[in-house]
């Protein structure tokens, strides 16, 4: 199945992904950012969701890091 | 979801301005900075490791990786940029009707005013210092430009060396967004206006030391090293050898203007004022360390006087030895055979008017 998977630790764009059925949050976390989830602010269709959270077709999933260094220049 | 015509009308209005801008990409800024920032610090690492500053080197180091990071980020936003021209997409009204639900749920409001979009931050605390609430603002007629927002302070806190520094990250109202630069030009990009106002929050929420407007350690002015007291950045001195933070009472001045701390301090020998290394000259005779003015001809003044004495001493013996040389009842002694006073230790301009002294008694016999 297709889900939009946004990873604002990278580039951040929303990118297509295809994930096998019965994958969860927490699964994909650990295979496309790795670390530990509680440092990160992970939203299933905009809504704050659980690891232990099953995706579905279509799904829009959005990680994003607690902590973000900004700079000066 | 409950239906909010507000936000609806503002989803219309934030599309019709993405309208109004498709088809002027924002501009390909190579991220030249970013660049010159890490040759720089790759030069200072170099520099502190060819002098064997140990502790310098090892904070260039650390500053080298947090420049590549930002660069990395830099270069991944243009190349994502560069990507998102191929297949640039208008958000559509819907979608950023979710967006702007998603943020009023997310900070508990969002509102519009003339021309900008805005969401409020909770107070935000960093490493004990409170900088209080700050608005988001992005602006909708500049949605084209690489960096349309601006955040603005509601209970500002400033730095004490810089008013218009509000933030660690924010100076006059703009945001060096650093690490979170990709992601949030990425999400401007797509209309994910939730996500770029979460980004701009976590970045507010997080200190990047090293690579600050202000430090924070340096938020209620810079501590002088040796007093610990407070000081304006405009009152600072920083000492020329170590580079540490001093106030006006503790700094040493030497008169080339050269600043120096108590341990990287030159002191003179003889007037006991402060001195650099470059003003600073050692006494061949004493080898103590003196300034230019108290030496002369490169001679400290209490070796030159103890010069002359001796000079004194040995002129006298030698007009003594002439005297006895004119006195006939006086046993002869022949003439450069070692038989005259010899200087403990011969200097070649201290002997000078001895030699001419021995040419003029030569000359007369």
């Amino acid at each position: 199945m297709k889900i939009l998977f946004i990873d604002a630790t990278g580039a951040g764009f929303a990118s297509p992904i295809d994930v096998a059925e019965g994958t969860t949050v927490g699964t994909l976390f650990l295979e496309r950012v790795g670390g530990d989830p509680k440092a990160f602010l992970i939203r299933v269709n905009r809504q704050s969701a659980t690891i232990n959270q099953l995706l579905h077709e279509g799904d829009r999933l959005s990680i994003t890091p607690l902590k973000i260094e900004g700079a000066a220049a | 979801m409950n239906w909010n015509p507000r936000l609806w009308r503002t989803a219309r209005r934030i599309e019709a301005a993405y309208r109004r801008h498709r088809g002027t990409p924002p501009p390909c800024d190579a991220p030249w900075y970013a660049w010159q920032r890490l040759t720089e610090t790759c030069r200072l690492a170099t520099m502190a490791n060819l002098r064997g500053w140990r502790h310098a080197h090892r904070r260039q180091h650390e500053q080298l990786v947090r420049d590549l990071d930002y660069l990395l980020g830099e270069l991944r936003a243009l190349r994502g940029s560069l990507e998102r021209r191929q297949r640039d997409k208008l958000p559509l009204a819907g979608e950023l009707y979710a967006e702007l639900v998603a943020a009023e749920d997310e900070f508990g409001g969002i509102a519009v005013d003339d021309f900008e979009l805005y969401v409020t931050t909770e107070p935000i605390t960093l490493e004990s210092i409170y900088l209080g609430p700050f608005e988001i603002r992005l602006n909708l007629a500049r949605l084209a430009e690489s960096d349309p927002y601006r955040v603005v302070p509601l209970e500002p806190h400033p730095a004490q060396s810089s008013g218009e520094t509000t933030h660690p990250h924010v100076h006059n109202e703009r945001i060096c967004l650093g690490e979170g630069k990709a992601a949030v030009t990425a999400a401007l990009a797509e209309g994910r206006l939730a996500d770029l106002f979460q980004i701009i929050n976590r970045v507010l929420h997080t200190y990047g030391e090293g690579s600050a407007f202000v430090e924070l350690d340096r938020w209620y002015g810079t501590p002088c090293r040796e007093c610990d007291a407070s000081v304006d950045d405009d009152d600072i001195y920083t000492c020329r050898s170590c580079d540490s933070a001093l106030c006006g009472e503790c700094v040493r001045l030497c008169d080339c203007g050269f600043a120096a701390c108590h341990d990287c301090a030159t002191i003179c020998y003889s007037c006991e004022e402060t001195v650099c290394s470059r003003c600073l000259a050692t006494c061949p005779d004493c080898e103590e360390e003196f300034c230019t003015a108290c030496l002369e001809e490169g001679v400290c003044h209490a070796c030159q006087e103890m010069e002359e004495e001796r000079e004194a001493a040995e002129e006298k013996a030698v007009l003594e030895a002439e005297s006895a040389d004119d006195d006939p009842t006086t046993t002869v002694h022949a003439d450069r055979l070692g038989e005259t006073a010899v200087l403990a230790r011969p200097r070649h301009h201290r002997n000078r008017r001895l030699r001419n002294l021995g040419r003029q008694r030569s000359a007369a016999h």
